[in-house]
């Protein structure tokens, strides 16, 4: 008799997968690629100084990775099995609740779990500098290790008792936030109120954070209190095997489709007359798309969408308008403006990441799209439609943040400072170029993208990576290796870096853009209807070098 | 039609938003004096001169009248800044050069700069009196403290302020708390500014066995300092009279009776003081500067303080210095050779201290006037 037979055959089928040697190789590439530059922003400083900072530097990404995997490979493992009704087959046999949970926590995590392996070489390499100990090397490999297994439960929790992919990342990344955001920030505000400054609920409220056992790993603290580490190691393992139960006994109750109750029932039709509109309003809102283009129509019948972003801005102008009363003058400089900015524009352009390709992506995975293909409608017509969309919910407030960046760049050349150093009404113009250069990139990116992906989840982070998280990285990179070329002395002004900023953005902007453009204008059908053809070496090496 | 009324409605609202919002964020944020914001002036008039005569302050300062009144209101908002967890951080920020870009909004001198402004209009900050009494019931302990401040620096016509007074004195009643022993510190002093006008405080003020209280008592009566004065003689307590010289020094002027007694102490004639105990120096030190009569005197017995090897003396030794103003240009010599000390916060006072008391030589010495 196999002893958990789904573990035995998740395992071999995992790891006869291509992904199992790559992410391997990337993960010990990419440590070794980020320990360089941790080592050339910390130049010059002595060894065990370098030994430290890169050991500290390394752990910490180490513990990013593991707790985003767990919600990457795991939250929508199950649910995609109830989704597509293979689960309850499952149960027609002999197999309990944990033989399901641990077979596919096995085969979705079999990947990262060498890939993490793969960067401990790397972590080990601060020993020879001597900035860091065997205790602390070995601690925090265990912290490392913990925190993996932590994620990869809450991860799989979450899709035992979910069935929409959106619903489950977003439920296991929140649940993710309480253990490493939100009870840190609760054993702060404790400690902030305190008298002395010390509560051992505070303390107890740290032990389940990953990031409380990486800080106790180290010696200073070790030594402090061992059994401060230990207890918050055994606390974090006993909530990841009180999660594996939980999910194995959801698993086994979960899967079934059950007849809704009136009052979800009730809020539903509540929620999609909210957001559709009643009869009427639908029958206005089609006549009035339809004639613009059918594809508008269908991208953009929701009512929720332009009034959830009218909204955002809402809010944000009311947090605005209290401060102005709340700080009074103290308000009114670049210290505000720049931050709101910030926060508006990254709302903006993740919003449009997330949508533009949404409707290609969901329509191509229910083979809608081939029906749209089947009309009479034109490629370019297609597109404008999706675009009109996209127009329709971010048109309106893209203006509006251009025309804060206006006002602001307006305010900064009230100062007299500003012809002694232009660096404010700089940032102010070029900002307001790379979103308007960010937004188009991502409207035509995020469709491309769409047709492309195999997963239509996975759609909005690829788009992201490639025009937003990218780009900076590669910024930041070519930061440190040019403050470290830089003779001495003469560090770059910031001409240097914003223009780079500058160069960098719009550069990928256009090449994305164009790339993207000329593909859904030549390829369009063929990468529509890419999921039926044959799938050839050749075919995949032509996919993988138009990605 | 319709679509293009739709169209038209959304450019219509975007455009009222946007001229709204600018609206808010471009229109001068306070008055205007000859094209400047009046913080601008105001943070300009410390640099030059924070501790030069009132009187002559005012004519340098705030030649024009409508200008010094209409620093009031902003006065006002000054002394009931709180001391918040942001505004510090903000602070913090503000001071720190790679932050400049942001034009940050100092918070560190707030409350001086309010003080200061009291004292050089005197009476004539009176139509602050209004905006500071709801101050003295702010939640903030230190907003309490500073409108009783400002109150003390307005003085005499301030009396419409005692009953505030009073309430503030009886709702700081935790004395184990610094915050509330503070309160009353700045309450009392405020009311001893009065004068016979805080008569009503008299029952609180006596009830306190502490030096400070019973000199405020002193005031509001009209009585002689001179017992006062006599306590500093007696060395035998030194606690009592390190408190005793702590509250003479905030006599200012009046206690110039008081100088020859804190020289003794300087000139290290008195054995009955233990020359370790420098607290006795740093004490003096800061007396003379706040009493800062009889220069000729004083400043070549500072002097010989400012090359101390302890740290607190040479840094006290400066600000005594600074109490003179202009009055202390004999030790500019000593000065510019403190802006070598090894000490880098020393070196940052002696800065200040240089650029006080003579603008000239510290322009010579390299010093930009110009920037605090």
């Amino acid at each position: 008799m196999t002893c958990l037979p789904i573990v035995e055959r998740e395992l071999r089928v995992a790891s006869r997968r291509w992904a199992i040697y790559w992410v391997r190789s990337a993960s010990g590439l990419v440590a070794i690629v980020l320990g360089v530059f941790v080592y050339l922003a910390n130049q010059p400083a002595p060894a065990y100084a370098l030994g430290h900072d890169l050991f500290a530097a390394l752990v910490v990404l180490c513990l990013l990775y593991c707790l985003f995997y767990g919600v990457r490979s795991t939250a929508d493992c199950l649910s995609g099995e109830k989704r597509e009704g293979t689960l309850g087959l499952l149960f027609l046999t002999d197999l309990k609740g944990y033989d399901v949970v641990l077979g596919k926590m096995a085969g979705s995590s079999l990947a990262g779990f060498y890939g993490l392996l793969a960067t401990f070489p790397v972590l080990a390499v601060p020993l020879l500098l001597g900035g860091t100990t065997q205790g602390e090397f070995w601690r925090e490999a265990l912290v490392l290790t913990n925190t993996f297994l932590l994620s990869l439960s809450l991860g799989i929790f979450v899709s035992s008792i979910s069935r929409r992919p959106r619903r489950a990342m977003a439920a296991t990344f929140g649940l993710m936030l309480i253990f490493t955001g939100l009870l840190p920030t609760a054993a702060g505000i404790i400690l902030a109120l305190a008298p002395t400054h010390r509560s051992r609920w505070a303390e107890m409220l740290l032990m389940p954070c990953p990031f409380y056992s990486l800080n106790q790993a180290y010696d200073f603290a070790y030594r402090r209190g061992m059994h401060r580490f230990w207890l918050s190691m055994a606390i974090l393992h006993g909530l990841t095997w009180l999660f594996v139960l939980l999910a194995s006994w959801c698993v086994r109750h979960a899967w079934q489709d059950k007849p809704t109750e009136n009052l979800v029932q009730g809020w539903r039709a509540v929620w999609h007359r909210w957001t559709y509109g009643n009869p009427q309003q639908r029958q206005a809102l089609r006549t009035r798309l339809l004639e613009l283009n059918p594809v508008c129509w269908l991208a953009g019948r929701s009512r929720w969408g332009p009034v959830a972003v009218w909204s955002v801005l809402g809010i944000s102008a009311a947090f605005w308008g209290w401060g102005c009363v709340a700080a009074g003058n103290d308000w009114y400089n670049e210290g505000i403006y720049f931050p709101t900015v910030i926060l508006l524009n990254s709302v903006l352009k993740l919003w449009v990441a997330s949508v533009a390709g949404r409707q290609f992506g969901q329509d191509r995975k229910d083979g809608a799209l081939e029906l749209v293909l089947g009309t009479s409608l034109s490629v370019k017509a297609i597109l404008r439609g999706q675009l009109l969309a996209l127009a329709r919910q971010f048109l309106g407030p893209l203006i509006v943040i251009a025309g804060l960046h206006g006002i602001f760049l307006a305010a900064s050349l009230q100062r007299e400072s500003f012809h002694a150093n232009p660096l404010n009404p700089v940032l102010w113009m070029g900002g307001l170029v790379v979103l308007v250069s960010d937004v188009v990139a991502l409207s035509w990116v995020g469709m491309w993208t769409a047709l492309l992906a195999k997963n239509p989840n996975r759609v909005t982070s690829m788009t992201v990576w490639r025009l937003l998280a990218a780009p900076w990285l590669f910024l930041v990179a070519f930061f440190v290796v040019a403050v470290n070329t830089f003779p001495s002395g003469s560090d770059p002004h910031w001409e240097f870096y914003v223009g780079s900023w500058f160069a960098v953005s719009v550069l990928t902007d256009l090449g994305y853009t164009l790339g993207a453009w000329w593909h859904l204008h030549h390829d369009f059908r063929q990468l529509a209807l890419q999921r039926y053809a044959l799938s050839t070496p050749l075919f995949r090496f032509k996919r993988w070098f138009k990605r | 039609m319709m679509e293009f009324k739709r169209h038209l409605q959304s450019v219509v609202l975007i455009t009222v938003f946007l001229a709204a919002f600018a609206w808010v964020v471009l229109r001068p944020h306070e008055p205007l004096y000859q094209g400047r914001p009046l913080r601008a002036w105001l943070e300009m008039a410390p640099q030059n001169g924070w501790y030069i005569d009132p009187g002559s302050a005012r004519q340098v300062q705030f030649g024009n009248r409508d200008l010094a009144t209409s620093l009031l209101p902003i006065v006002v908002q000054l002394a009931g800044t709180r001391r918040t967890v942001p505004r510090m951080i903000l602070g913090d920020m503000a001071r720190d050069e790679g932050f400049s870009f942001l034009h940050l909004p100092p918070q560190n001198g707030k409350y001086e700069l309010a003080t200061w402004v009291c004292r050089v209009l005197g009476p004539e900050a009176r139509s602050a009196v209004p905006g500071l009494v709801p101050l003295l019931r702010d939640k903030d302990p230190w907003v309490r403290m500073e409108a009783a401040r400002c109150l003390a620096a307005i003085g005499p016509t301030a009396e419409e302020a005692v009953p505030a007074l009073i309430t503030a004195w009886a709702q700081a009643t935790n004395q184990n708390l610094w915050v509330d022993n503070n309160v009353r510190a700045f309450v009392a002093e405020a009311l001893g500014e009065m004068g016979p006008a805080a008569q009503a405080a008299l029952p609180y003020l006596q009830a306190e066995t502490n030096e400070l209280f019973q000199l405020m008592v002193l005031k509001i009566k009209g009585e002689s300092f001179a017992p006062f004065l006599d306590r500093l003689k007696d060395t035998s307590d030194l606690r009592r009279w390190s408190r005793t010289a702590s509250v003479v020094g905030r006599l200012g002027t009046n206690a110039s009776a008081a100088v020859p007694l804190f020289l003794s102490v300087l000139s290290q004639t008195n054995r009955t003081i233990p020359q370790s105990n420098l607290t006795i120096y740093e004490q003096t030190l800061e007396a003379l500067g706040q009493i800062h009569s009889q220069p000729e005197l004083c400043v070549p017995a500072i002097l010989t303080l400012l090359g101390s090897s302890n740290l607190n003396v040479r840094a006290k030794s400066l600000w005594a210095l600074r109490g003179f103003g202009p009055a202390a240009k004999p030790a500019v010599p000593q000065l510019v050779r403190a802006l070598q000390d090894h000490d880098h916060w020393f070196k940052r006072e002696a800065t200040n201290t240089l650029r006080e008391i003579d603008p000239e030589a510290a322009a010579l010495a390299g010093i930009n006037t110009n920037q605090p």
